[in-house]
């Protein structure tokens, strides 16, 4: 299937925002947007996206509806039940019928949003949910977060050897729930997240995307290179493209030769005390490690 | 000589925390008191405690319910919208007599509503914001100062009577820089030991349920009545307020935290006029400095209260003197800016002049 996104689909997302320059999160979204079409309603729980609705102005073309930081998933049922009802009344007509997106960071997602997607999964919510992973809080100053790689600085952990825990597994967890689909994209790899987003909005049910978003402000890289970063992040194998459905996960980019992840982690702040004063061979050795046995676990 | 020091509120309340021994935070970022969190995750480790960032604001006040019961100094900390998700926690801690520190570095609200200074939280602060019924020990800094002494006080408090205390703070007290002269702490003759608490195998044999569930006929309402007779006695003993040329006023203006800063420069402004005004600053909010004000309605003043909301202590005041008239001045949460001292002398003029 080709589709041409520019001129199909007429962008639900105006210029001029207020995230920061070369926000990654930004760059997904965009992309999603441009899929989706206008027919959106994003239903959002706090984080750096939050002031996309209000300040100074908007450039959604959709609708928005805020809800605390735990329960976007249930903001979005209420909305999606609603919405069903007046479809089935005749008030709305299917061509007017919106799709229900929840658009979270990954401290909600990752964290105590966590109940109320378990929740709208086991119900089977029809409902798209974008999480822009940042891996932190980035919105209050890049405090650690479920999702924040093992090994990086953030605001509240400053530690010789970075943040001891790993990442959270939120694909698995999700996967677990066994949504419609599932999938992780990147922008800095626009076919593969033109063509995830494409097949979610055909389907119904619950959808789930989970988009690396690199974030110069939080990760500590000159905003020109996100696009760079990101690549980065899915060459080193650091961050697999793959998508679930019907029980099955698929890698849908298997990058032929991976980098090492050095070349990611060194272009990055957040991990520069594994390079400076010293240099930290063993925790550079372990992240590789972690890697490595992710992809010797993944077939062709 | 003193130490002088030149930093944020927020760090100022972390550092006062730390002092008076508290070796346990748990938090959650939110604007704008994410300095807490971040101050407290470098120094408390090295003091040899305990620094979680939770997982939500839900989960940081059931970890210092679970280390107060064990009998630590603890504390959390966060804004208006983290507070509220709190409030179910508070209200375990307040049933189950578990003392414990909790920073509202208010922000605007209702919902998400916005990230600068506010007062709407009073009364969510003072009158129980959770369910049941229920009082914690609400202090209100005006200064970076008072926020490192009030974590101190805060933490003696609570330990003294084992109820929670708050401070309530605003984006203005918490993310202002000013001097702090930072002291040792000196613990209270009074304070008990806590041979209530839970410690695990370190009193064999002994054992402790820590509950605020209470089925046995009558149990519940003796519980009740002993969580308020214990507020009557905080009522008696540990009101605090500031008084600012009380005397022969004639118009008392009455403020806390960052409107009170205002209040200060404005009755100034006022006396170099020859108005008669004072201040009169609540510094606990609970227990409620009523007596002060029934003062000022034995001796004939007028009252004027500012506040940073559309009127919430003012109905404490009005509550006090009863029938006398209480003039309110406010802004609405979101207002953006601060009001000005002039602004506040052209309200305290007219109500003089009335």
């Amino acid at each position: 299937m080709v589709t041409k996104y520019h001129s199909a689909s007429p962008a639900s997302l105006g210029r001029g925002t207020v995230t920061c320059a070369g926000c990654g999160g930004m760059q997904a979204i965009r992309q999603t947007c441009r899929v989706l079409g206008e027919k959106t309603v994003f239903v959002n729980a706090a984080g750096c996206m939050s002031l996309l609705a209000v300040y100074p102005f908007t450039p959604f073309h959709g609708s928005w509806l805020y809800t605390a930081m735990a329960s976007a998933p249930a903001g979005a049922q209420g909305v999606r039940d609603a919405l069903d009802i007046l479809r089935d009344k005749g008030e709305i007509a299917p061509d007017n019928d919106l799709q229900v997106v929840v658009l979270t960071g990954d401290g909600s997602a990752y964290g105590m949003g966590l109940s109320a997607t378990s929740g709208a999964l086991d119900r089977q919510l029809d409902f798209l949910y974008l999480c822009y992973d940042n891996e932190g809080y980035g919105n209050t100053g890049q405090q650690t977060s479920a999702a924040t790689p093992h090994a990086a600085h953030t605001a509240t952990c400053r530690g010789l050897e970075g943040l001891a825990g790993v990442k959270k597994d939120l694909f698995a967890i999700w996967a677990a729930h066994d949504p419609v689909y599932l999938a992780t994209v990147i922008a800095s790899y626009p076919n593969d997240l033109a063509r995830k987003i494409e097949k979610a909005k055909q389907l119904r049910g619950p959808r789930l995307i989970i988009a690396l978003a690199p974030c110069p402000t939080g990760w500590g890289f000159d905003p020109r290179y996100t696009t760079t970063i990101g690549k980065l992040a899915v060459d080193t194998g650091i961050w697999p493209l793959k998508e679930y459905r019907d029980g099955q996960v698929v890698h849908t980019h298997i990058p032929a030769q991976r980098l090492p992840v050095e070349q990611y982690l060194k272009r990055q702040q957040r991990f520069a005390h594994l390079f400076e004063p010293q240099r930290n061979d063993v925790v550079l050795g372990e992240l590789q490690a972690e890697v490595d046995h992710y992809w010797d676990g993944v077939t062709p | 000589m003193t130490k002088r020091l030149f930093v944020k509120g927020n760090e100022a309340v972390a550092m006062g925390a730390l002092e008076a021994g508290c070796r346990y935070y748990f938090g959650y970022p939110i604007t704008p008191q994410s300095d807490i969190p971040e101050y407290i995750s470098r120094e408390l480790p090295k003091l040899g405690g305990e620094f979680i960032q939770a997982e939500s604001e839900v989960a940081s006040i059931n970890m210092l319910l679970g280390a107060s019961a064990c009998g630590a100094r603890a504390m959390t900390s966060s804004s208006s919208p983290g507070i509220s998700l709190k409030q179910e926690g508070i209200s375990y801690m307040a049933g189950s007599e578990c003392p414990g520190l909790i920073v509202n570095v208010c922000r605007s609200g209702p919902g998400l509503g916005g990230i600068d200074a506010s007062q709407a939280d009073y009364f969510q602060s003072v009158k129980g914001g959770g369910h049941g019924g229920y009082h914690i020990i609400v202090l209100a800094p005006d200064s970076v100062q008072e926020m490192y002494d009030m974590a101190i006080l805060g933490f003696d408090l609570s330990d003294r009577y084992r109820v929670p205390a708050m401070i309530l703070a605003d984006a203005v007290i918490g993310q202002m820089k000013e001097g702090l002269e930072p002291h040792s702490y000196v613990a209270p003759d009074d304070l008990e030991t806590k041979d209530w608490a839970l410690i695990g195998d370190g009193k064999a044999g002994e054992q402790k349920i820590i509950k605020s569930l209470y089925l046995g006929d009558g149990e519940l309402e003796a519980h009740n009545n002993h969580l308020h007779a214990k507020y009557a006695v905080m009522q008696e003993k540990e009101v605090r307020y500031e008084g600012i040329e009380l005397d022969d006023a004639k118009l008392v203006v009455t403020a806390y935290g960052s409107t009170a800063r205002i209040a200060k420069t404005a009755i100034r402004l006022a006396r170099k006029e020859g108005m008669k005004v004072g201040l009169l600053r609540p510094i606990t909010l609970f227990p409620f400095p009523k007596a002060a004000f029934k003062q000022c309605k034995r001796d004939g003043q007028r009252i004027l209260c500012f506040e940073l909301n559309n009127g919430q202590m003012v109905e404490d005041v009005r509550l006090a003197v009863r029938d006398v008239e209480v003039d309110f001045y406010g802004r609405a949460p979101g207002a953006g800016s601060l009001p000005t001292p002039e602004e506040f002398l052209a309200k305290i003029r007219s109500r003089y002049e009335a």
